[in-house]
């Protein structure tokens, strides 16, 4: 599976509970979407999943906004 | 002498019209224009048939039009009535008939859930913020049509500081959301406090984090009216991202941020402090939940010039008790008290057959004052629990809110918070009634009984959960929790729910939220040491 289909996969079952289908350019951060719980649930599953370390300065809206953006940050990392 | 809210505004434009009054992103309103456009918005209301004590609903995400809103509504003489823009429909559709909400002020992208409102029988009829050919069954007026109106000082209705400014829903234990109501006096008599306690200029940058119809917002935006200063929205997706957040704060140089606790661990652990410079940084206000001490002594470390002060309130009193944290205690896991009561209020603490307790001894919190709300919304059952009358002389009667907040008088007059007398909690600031979200499982066909119980967290807050017996098995967690998502404010959706055969119970038969509450504990620390469920 691609990068973006895994984090769509994690964020609509386990964060959004299928409330919503999120495509790969939505805004993950407004409001009606992830909480600031979600995001560290997020980064938790990504960490876990590509087995890298996501340090503090790199948890910024710049790297984390859309699935997209998410996946760009991740390949940057190394991730294929 | 200013006896409205919105004259505020109107003052800080004839002193400094160019100075900035809000901002969001790049973009900013001056005092001129914000003056300039409430007005407009004010002529258009009016134009539209909004008369005082009207209710208008502010259905905005965060926004520069949301400040316009505020204070247009408010010069038309009505009531401004914040809607949660992420509201489920049918929590947004009870408060719009609760207040018999006729206009309303939106954006373009809340037409879909508009158009839901026309199948229930629906009170509204004039639509503010989309244009006419949106085909919503209503009247749409643009905000370009809003431009069109005169923008000049408007004499505004002829309301007096008593009558109502707004009205803030919250959750109610019976299932539905109830109104808070308050009038210009007791909103201005908050800010103008506010601004006064904590030394505010119009040199001052505030942060506002909370959402409108969260009662923090009062502070953000009515404190730096009174004081001229600036108020910065602070966009949601920087509420999710701490480090992103501190940069906001240095960037735009804020000096009063006022924010819950849940905000600042947060900042402690992944804010990366080290690499900001938050030089302006005067005052650091948090309220609104319970806290870490610890948390918050690491952040007084990492910003020894910024003065820091917890100040304690419900919607119902705005902030209404404060301390000014001057020292470091001894003891590091000590909660930092709720302070003594603001200036020109009276705080008593009585007992459960309502005597007056002793320093040292605990009881109920009750506080009287200007800032105290004129009570709920057509619910003359909760007003008569709300309050108590205390005879002072002949006939007259002090009248004051009971908080249902558990507190000990200190020995040096201060008071410490205890707890709740009742089931609601807070969870990131957020204040919800488990019982709320009871009944709201309790109305799913195939629940046969549900527990919601809030378990402690390491900020110092709570994660809700609920433990649920099934008539029968068609349904699973995950489809109850999007059946609660559909009914309940956001925050209020439980973590977690855990389907069981039976509850354990308490020697009535209840079920045993205590033996509940210990399970789930020990079922997360299991789980830390690598056990799974």
């Amino acid at each position: 599976m691609k990068i973006q289909e895994i984090i769509i996969q994690f964020v609509n079952e386990e964060l959004l509970n299928f409330t919503l289908e999120v495509a790969p350019d939505d805004n993950l951060l407004v409001d009606d979407m992830i909480d600031s719980i979600g995001m560290l649930r997020l980064v938790m599953f990504l960490e876990e999943t590509y087995g890298l370390k996501i340090p503090h300065e790199d948890l910024i809206i710049e790297n984390f906004r859309t699935v997209d953006v998410i996946a760009g940050y991740l390949q940057q990392r190394g991730v294929k | 002498m200013i006896y409205l809210i919105h004259q505020a505004i109107d003052r800080a434009a004839g002193k400094h019209p160019d100075y900035e009054a809000v901002r969001m992103y790049d973009q900013s309103l001056n005092y001129e224009q914000l003056a300039q456009r409430s007005n407009q918005l004010a002529r258009t209301l009016q134009e539209n048939g909004v008369k005082r004590r009207d209710r208008v609903g502010i259905y905005l995400n965060k926004s520069l039009e949301s400040a316009i809103a505020i204070y247009g509504i408010l010069k038309a003489g009505a009531v401004y009535v914040p809607l949660d823009p992420a509201t489920p429909f049918s929590r947004l559709s009870f408060v719009i008939q609760d207040c018999g909400i006729r206009h309303i002020i939106t954006q373009k992208s809340k037409i879909q859930i508009l158009k839901q409102l026309v199948k229930n029988k629906t009170s509204l009829k004039c639509v503010i913020g989309v244009a006419g050919d949106s085909d919503l069954p209503f009247q749409c007026i643009s905000w370009a049509d809003v431009a069109n109106a005169p923008s000049g000082y408007l004499a505004g209705a002829k309301i007096i500081g008593q009558d109502l400014a707004y009205i803030i829903y919250t959750s109610g234990s019976t299932g539905n959301p109830k109104g808070i109501m308050h009038t210009h006096h007791s909103g201005l008599s908050f800010a103008k406090w506010a601004a006064q306690a904590y030394g505010l200029h119009c040199k001052d940058r505030l942060s506002n984090q909370a959402p409108l119809h969260f009662d923090m917002s009062i502070f953000d935006f009515f404190a730096a009216a009174v004081a001229g200063a600036a108020t910065v929205i602070i966009p949601d997706e920087y509420l999710k991202l701490p480090a992103s957040y501190t940069k906001l704060l240095q960037d735009e140089r804020i000096s009063v941020f006022f924010t819950v606790p849940f905000a600042l661990s947060q900042f402690l652990s992944r804010g990366m402090l080290n690499k900001r410079n938050l030089s302006a940084l005067r005052w650091v206000i948090f309220g609104g939940d319970t806290h870490s001490p610890q948390h918050i002594r690491a952040l007084m470390k990492q910003l020894p010039e910024t003065r820091f002060s917890h100040m304690y309130g419900p919607a119902e009193t705005n902030g209404c008790t404060y301390q000014i944290i001057s020292e470091l205690s001894e003891n590091p896991a000590e909660p930092f008290h709720i302070g003594k009561a603001c200036e020109g209020m009276e705080a008593l603490v009585l007992d459960e057959t309502d005597q007056p307790v002793a320093p040292g001894e605990n009881g109920e919190l009750l506080l009287r004052g200007p800032t105290m709300m004129q009570g709920y919304w057509n619910r003359p059952d909760l007003n008569k629990r709300a309050f108590y009358y205390r005879q002072a002389i002949d006939n007259y009667e002090d009248k004051f809110y009971r908080t249902g907040d558990l507190v000990e008088i200190l020995t040096d007059g201060n008071f410490k918070f205890l707890g709740r007398k009742d089931r609601q909690i807070k969870t990131r600031g957020f204040r919800v009634e488990l019982d709320e979200i009871e009944m709201a499982l309790l109305s799913h066909p195939a629940v046969e009984e549900s527990a919601v119980f809030a378990v402690s967290d390491e900020n110092g807050s709570h994660q809700i959960e609920a433990a649920v017996i099934l008539k029968q098995n068609d349904t699973n967690e995950s489809e109850l929790i999007k059946f609660l998502k559909a009914r309940l404010a956001k925050y209020a959706v439980p973590q977690r729910i855990t389907l069981m055969e039976t509850f354990p119970r308490t020697a009535t038969g209840k079920a045993d939220r205590r033996a509940l509450i210990n399970a789930s504990k020990n079922k997360e620390s299991l789980k830390s040491k690598g056990v799974d469920f």
